[in-house]
């Protein structure tokens, strides 16, 4: 029996047989510190949207680290509870639309024809449409979805637009990789040894087109944090009173001059994600180059 | 020797879009006999396999005849960089095929490390368990003749397997699919643009030029005694014991783009001999002697330019 792993290190070979240079090995500690803090920072720290009007606006002190926000709320607590909020949000943004991009992808560059005009039209059209009126459109029916099986309170809609818009990429990437691989001669050894069709997309094609779009998934996460970060701030996102890095920059703002540390706190948040992700992603490409 | 026809092609026609890249081939092949195809590059060899194997690149289409294979057929190619899935072990990409036919997982594996040892991998189970580019050429050469045995074939079409390969490995895999060959009882279709290559391995070699067949008969006998131009040319191109290479002849010219069509033989333009009649009428197949035919006007006088040492 083959170990998990081991199935995924056939998936994803050498992307997943991870030899990180040094600077992806940097990022993924700084990864693995935000995932750890996602997991149980919320259990170490106070209620993140307990008000305390008498306290609003403190500065840090040994009781709260970061100050309190504007409605007497910890800041550090909040900053921590947002670190779930936001990789899990940015985690699903990639995963989803790279579920629905791979499968769309694969399909319009193996069977080519119909199929590949339809998705690639498909793909066009989804590119050329503006996607903060798809945001403003879900922005009213975000403040009143509950939380949905991994997706917290006004998610959804927001997930939905993510989706819509973001498998174009890998629907692109995975095709263009697909055309590559497709003309290799053990596709056609499979073809003539009278695999199945999907035997060898899964098998033989997938594993082989899926490396370069690891890369760029890996990167995507950060985008994803980023674009969630900066409708929140436009007001459009994450609804009041859940706590997400931009919607705090959003709240802290009013305050920047005194109280400067409500912005560049959960800034820095997302600066050291982001980076964290593009050094991994940039560690994986070297690697794969080679 | 020779059983029963384990593969047969009849007026076989491949579309490349522009034209036809293989103008009407027929060629049959015994169980147990090896068949060489030779040609210069671009003259239909590949497509002609590919079309037997069903594997025809996307726009290439078989334009018109037949192909039954008795039994099943798998092909080995020749770039050994692209040949071997870089994503599955070795041993799992041999197991593809009788995994996919419903062989048990456990029983797939140990059958494809009985077959690196029959296809002469040292150390098949350890092997077994490598990933393609911890191996060298010739041995990625191997599992993939491997991969191709355990579809359990009838017929085994090579398209080039040594052609990437130095002297020593290309002479090694020789003797293995000629081992193979004769083991097995398979029919094989080996084609390289190398006759020397092919008349190592081929009981009957045919000679390819433009998408036709120009000559076919038995290996020695068209070493000897070419009757077509073209194989004659080909035959001054081998390297010889005694002759420098600077002293080697090429065939002048270059062959011509296969959506050309030619109302007379298309080697009229390159050959030394031809005459009014060549590029107004397309010669038939001829039958020097019996089982050697060439699509020559003048099968019947060949000129001696081959040297020979039974002379003509
Ligand atoms: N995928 C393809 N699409 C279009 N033309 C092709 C394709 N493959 C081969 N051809 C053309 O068909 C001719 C014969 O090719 P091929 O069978 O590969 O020749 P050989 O194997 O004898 O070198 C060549 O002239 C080539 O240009
Ligand atoms: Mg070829």
């Amino acid at each position: 029996m083959r170990s998990y792993a081991g199935r995924l290190g056939s998936l994803l070979p050498r992307a997943t047989r991870l030899k990180l240079d040094r600077k992806g090995k940097f990022g993924a500690a700084i990864l693995g510190a935000y995932v750890l803090v996602a997991f149980v920072g919320l259990y170490l720290v106070r209620d993140p949207v307990q008000q305390d009007l008498v306290h609003r606006l403190a500065g840090p002190s040994w009781h709260h680290w970061l100050g309190t926000d504007s409605l007497g709320r910890d800041m550090f607590s909040r900053l921590i509870a947002a670190t779930r909020t936001d990789l899990r949000f940015g985690f699903l943004a990639m995963l989803i639309p790279l579920a629905i991009g791979t499968v769309l992808g694969a399909v319009a560059g193996y069977l080519g024809g119909i199929a590949d005009s339809v998705i690639m039209r498909l793909a066009d059209l989804v590119q050329s449409f503006p996607v903060i009126l798809l945001f403003l459109g879900v922005a009213a029916a975000a403040g009143t979805t509950d939380s949905f099986l991994l997706l917290g309170p006004g998610e959804l809609p927001i997930m939905i637009v993510f989706a819509l818009v973001g498998w174009v990429v890998y629907a692109r990437l995975i095709r263009s990789e697909i055309l590559r691989v497709r003309n290799m001669d053990y596709i056609d050894a499979a073809r003539g040894g009278g695999l199945s069709t999907p035997r060898i997309i899964v098998r033989h094609i997938l594993p082989n087109a899926i490396p370069q779009t690891v890369v760029y998934a890996v990167v995507d996460v950060g985008l994803a944090v980023l674009s969630l970060a900066s409708i929140s701030y436009l007001g459009l996102g994450i609804p009041a009173p859940n706590p997400e890095w931009g919607a705090m920059i959003n709240d802290g703002q009013i305050y920047l001059a005194q109280q400067w540390w409500l912005v560049v706190a959960p800034g820095i948040a997302i600066a050291g994600l982001g980076i964290a992700l593009a050094l991994i992603g940039d560690g994986l490409d070297d690697e794969m180059r080679r | 020797m020779s059983g029963d026809t384990a593969l047969e092609v009849r007026g076989l026609q491949v579309s490349v879009g522009s034209g036809h890249a293989v103008k009407g081939v027929s060629l049959g092949v015994r169980a147990g006999e090896c068949l060489g195809i030779v040609g210069e590059s671009g003259s239909g060899k590949s497509l002609t396999l590919r079309a037997v194997a069903d594997v025809l690149p996307r726009g290439v289409t078989r334009a018109a005849g037949d192909v039954v294979v008795h039994g099943r057929s798998a092909m080995v190619f020749q770039e050994p960089m692209t040949t071997l899935n870089p994503t599955m072990r070795v041993g799992d990409f041999i197991a593809e095929g009788p995994r996919s036919r419903g062989v048990p997982k456990r029983e797939a594996r140990r059958r494809a490390v009985e077959l690196l040892a029959e296809v002469g991998v040292p150390d098949p189970a350890v092997r077994a368990r490598a990933w393609p580019h911890q191996l060298s050429g010739g041995l990625r050469q191997r599992v993939m003749i491997a991969a191709a045995l355990a579809v359990e074939p009838s017929v085994l079409l090579c398209d080039e397997p040594t052609t990437a390969l130095d002297t020593t490995v290309q002479a090694q895999l020789l003797a293995l699919i000629d081992r193979l060959r004769a083991e097995r009882g398979m029919a094989v279709v080996f084609v390289s643009h190398n006759l020397a290559v092919v008349s190592r391995v081929a009981q009957r070699v045919m000679v390819m030029y433009a998408g036709r067949v120009v000559e076919e008969g038995p290996t020695q006998e068209v070493l000897r005694r070419p009757r077509h131009p073209y194989t004659q040319a080909l035959i001054e191109t081998i390297p010889r014991r005694g002759v420098a290479a600077g002293q080697l002849t090429t065939i002048q010219g270059a062959p011509p783009d296969p959506s050309e069509e030619f109302t007379g033989c298309a080697f009229a333009p390159r050959c030394a001999r031809a005459e009014d009649t060549c590029t107004s009428l397309r010669p038939p197949m001829l039958e020097a002697v019996p089982g050697h035919t060439a699509g020559c006007h003048f099968v019947a006088a060949p000129r001696a330019i081959a040297p020979s040492k039974e002379g003509v």
